[in-house]
């Protein structure tokens, strides 16, 4: 059987499966992330082991509403992990990876992603989106377990009680990367080193990892819906005399809002830009 | 949190592996049952039954335009009743009569109600009853099996093979109004009992949805409906009309051949487990005090005529109709009350218990598909006038229906029976104080009487007196009040038995 006649039939039986099926976001998975992974098996000259397991699951995730898109186009890497990880892991990371992966290894791979993606849906908002963020950096599928773990622990360490003693460093973040119009306005804390800034004015957020320099630093996690505020998720106050360095660490004159970790982190935003800084106290 | 932990669990999903590698996705399974329920309606509304008529509104409206043309548009969720009602039906397995005009689909939403129920199209198909002049207790039910007929020598060794309708977990019974009347007998134990009978055999109906269609209520069938059968029908769903601008939709199904019945989704398949669940879920849900108390304050005065008797136990509807009058009879200048102001005179009769009982029933299924934990005001409104339609017969000859302006609720009694039941609320408000003081008394009562000396009961005697004077003094009789009496006298005198228990000898 030819692939366009496999996705015809797998279209043709779907109505009868979904409920919420819509041909169009299928078209668009079939014409990206198939496509995608189609074309990088062949050229590798694979067998196509667990190509017809990914389309089958592609399918399951179209039919609940996992994955939604109009065009190919919305199932680029940084709009699906807005979508929760499923939609990155099929749309992104499975294509890019699979091929890598010895055959005997794929469909154990893919059932990790499935299994992991849809159970994450039942979790607080903030851990589906800040993984499918962190997604991006996987680089090896058969190694997904322990590289979430790790994304995970970065985000729920809350790190050791900071004195607020400098030395002070800054970094920048730009969210306009994400969403060109964003403002930065109120934020919250999601989970001890998870921030989700709200725009000033419209219904956008950005996700932000609070990480101490030596392990990457802090990190932009792009567009998400609000990342909701999830256990030991609790801002601290800047002690009053090291608010001045904070401020000037980031080196700005005026601050629009401010968070700070227990940790020794401060997330900072200006009314006259649309950047943020991240300042990390000295351990 | 612990991150390995929650991985680990993670990875424990529906996905497997299997020996020759490849991937298996079990069923899916923890999904809420009241959100497969809403998935399954809007997958109704949006591909099998095209219909723009969202005539079910909960939360305030906005209302554009004056006068009858004016259009109430909802700024919450909306829902059309004609897929609404059946839904509910086959979720809460209660009885629903689909009318309208032949071609409307009745029998479509049945049929769709039984395959989302996870019988198959070619099930529903045979197991639809046709309701025709001829159909006889045997085609509907079964029949003895010959070879027992010659051979038996009690009725006891003669089998008999049922239909296989009646066990199915939807049944479908179309045009009921064309069965004659013996069969119509036969159906009403089933409908009623869940059960039929036939030498001396028995089989079971199992708990299931019954669906019954007719192409107007008013008998304008073959043979009169019998009116325990009528009175066994829970809800009445009115088929809507054709809207002309879906023709699209009509022309793409004659065009590509397909029929939406032989495309329901599985994933809005309901199980036999599932409904099961959903059915004790909605069992579950809660009718808070002051909505069983709203529910009451309607429902209840309907039966009340102060002109019935000079019995104070026997001024109701049931005093008249058992004398062969009917209430225009009375209903008239000599009663005081005011015809604009007071339900009583609208209707002919009161509402059964198992109307009562529909009514809580549906309200439960309707809070729990919108994903509630308690029945509001909001699900009883949107209700009443379906489970009412035909249990509520308006009395024509009430001043009320003189002026020009309600008589077309002589006819249209789902406007006519929301309308009382809003009347019913605005009046609730004003009646809440007394209301308020004869539940606390009830309340007090039913704590016990276990203990409690006879100065305690002479003290809480006095109360109710007072309230009854307070009551009988300064508020006109009607149905609400009448209501509160009846009741304030029967803790009045469950107080006296009780006294009398006390202080004399033990009968």
């Amino acid at each position: 059987m030819t692939l366009p006649q496999r996705l015809r039939q797998l279209e043709e039986a779907a109505p009868r499966l979904y409920a919420r099926w819509s041909p169009a976001a299928w078209r668009a998975a079939c014409e990206g992330p198939a496509l995608r992974l189609w074309e990088s098996l062949s050229a590798a000259g694979d067998d196509g082991e667990g190509f017809d397991d990914f389309l089958l699951l592609l399918r399951e995730a179209v039919g609940l509403q996992y994955l939604a898109a109009t065009g190919a186009e919305e199932l680029a890497a940084p709009s699906l992990a807005a979508q929760g990880l499923l939609a990155a892991a099929l749309g992104d990371a499975v294509p890019r990876l699979l091929p890598a992966l010895r055959p005997e290894e794929r469909a154990r791979a893919l059932a990790a992603v499935w299994n992991v993606g849809e159970r994450l849906r039942a979790q607080p908002a903030w851990i589906d989106r800040f993984l499918a963020v962190r997604l991006a950096e996987l680089t090896d599928l058969g190694d997904l377990a322990p590289f979430l773990e790790k994304a995970l622990a970065e985000g729920l360490d809350p790190g050791e009680p900071s004195r607020w003693k400098g030395p002070f460093a800054a970094r920048s973040l730009d969210p306009s990367r994400a969403i060109r119009s964003f403002l930065p306005g109120p934020m919250h804390l999601a989970a001890p080193a998870v921030v989700c800034v709200h725009d000033r004015r419209a219904t956008t957020h950005v996700g932000v990892l609070l990480r101490p320099g030596r392990n990457g630093g802090s990190l932009l996690l792009g567009a998400t819906p609000c990342l909701g505020v999830g256990d030991g998720a609790a801002g601290v106050p800047v002690p009053a005399r090291a608010a001045p360095q904070v401020v000037a660490a980031a080196g700005l004159s005026e601050e629009q809002a401010r968070i700070a970790t227990r940790g020794g982190f401060a997330l900072l935003s200006s009314p006259l830009s649309q950047r943020l800084w991240a300042v990390e106290a000295a351990a | 949190m612990d991150a390995r932990q929650l991985v680990r669990d993670l990875l424990q999903g529906r996905a497997q592996v299997t020996p020759d590698l490849k991937v298996h996705l079990t069923a899916r399974d923890g999904a809420s049952l009241a959100d497969k329920a809403r998935q399954a309606y809007w997958w109704v509304v949006n591909n099998a039954v095209l219909s723009p008529y969202y005539d079910v509104r909960f939360g305030a409206a906005k209302r554009v335009g004056e006068g009858p043309g004016a259009v109430d548009l909802p700024q919450e969720y909306s829902y059309c009743s004609y897929i609404l009602l059946p839904l509910l039906t086959l979720l809460a397995r209660r009885r629903a009569l689909l009318v309208g005009a032949p071609g409307r689909g009745k029998t479509s939403i049945a049929v769709l109600m039984g395959l989302l129920a996870g019988h198959s199209p070619d099930e529903m198909k045979r197991t639809v009853q046709h309701g025709h002049p001829q159909l006889t207790v045997s085609d509907l039910l079964g029949s003895p099996l010959p070879s027992d007929l010659i051979r038996a020598e009690s009725a006891d060794a003669i089998k008999v093979s049922w239909r296989s309708w009646i066990g199915m977990r939807v049944k479908v019974i179309d045009e009921y109004n064309r069965i004659p009347t013996k069969t119509q007998s036969a159906l009403l134990s089933l409908l009623a009992e869940g059960y039929a009978e036939m030498f001396d055999q028995f089989v079971s109906t199992g708990d299931s949805a019954w669906f019954l269609t007719a192409n107007d209520d008013q008998g304008g069938g073959t043979f009169q409906v019998i009116e325990a059968l009528k009175d066994r029908i829970d809800v009445v769903v009115r088929c809507t009309s054709f809207n002309s601008r879906f023709l699209d939709a009509l022309v793409e199904r004659v065009e590509s051949g397909h029929d939406p019945q032989e495309l329901v989704p599985a994933d809005v398949v309901f199980t036999p487990e599932e409904l099961d669940r959903a059915a004790k879920e909605i069992r579950l849900v809660a009718l808070p005090d002051d909505v069983r108390d709203r529910l009451g304050f309607f429902l209840g005065p309907l039966d009340f005529c102060r002109q019935a008797s000079e019995l104070f136990e026997l001024m109701s509807k049931d005093t008249l109709h058992l004398g062969g009058k009917r209430l225009a009879a009375v209903c008239n200048e000599s009663c005081p009350l005011d015809k604009g102001v007071h339900l009583c005179t609208q209707v002919e009769s009161g509402v059964s218990v198992r109307a009562i009982l529909t009514s809580i029933h549906f309200a439960k299924a309707l809070a729990w598909f919108r994903g509630e934990s308690e029945v509001s005001t909001d699900d009883l409104r949107e209700l009443l006038p379906w489970i009412l339609h035909d249990k509520l017969v308006p009395n024509s000859q009430s001043p009320f229906f003189d002026r020009e302006d309600r008589q077309h609720l002589l006819f249209d009694r789902v406007a006519w029976i929301r309308r009382m039941f809003e009347t019913s609320q605005a009046q609730f408000a004003a009646h809440a104080p007394i209301r308020t003081e004869v539940r606390r008394l009830r309340a007090v009562l039913e704590k016990g009487l276990d203990g409690v000396g006879a100065d305690e009961v002479r003290r809480r005697m006095k109360e109710v007196l007072q309230q009854i004077e307070t009551l009988v003094k300064k508020a006109e009789l009607s149905g609400p009040v009448y209501e509160d009496l009846v009741l304030l006298k029967s803790i009045y005198s469950r107080y006296q038995n009780y006294l009398n228990w006390l202080t004399h000898a033990r009968p």
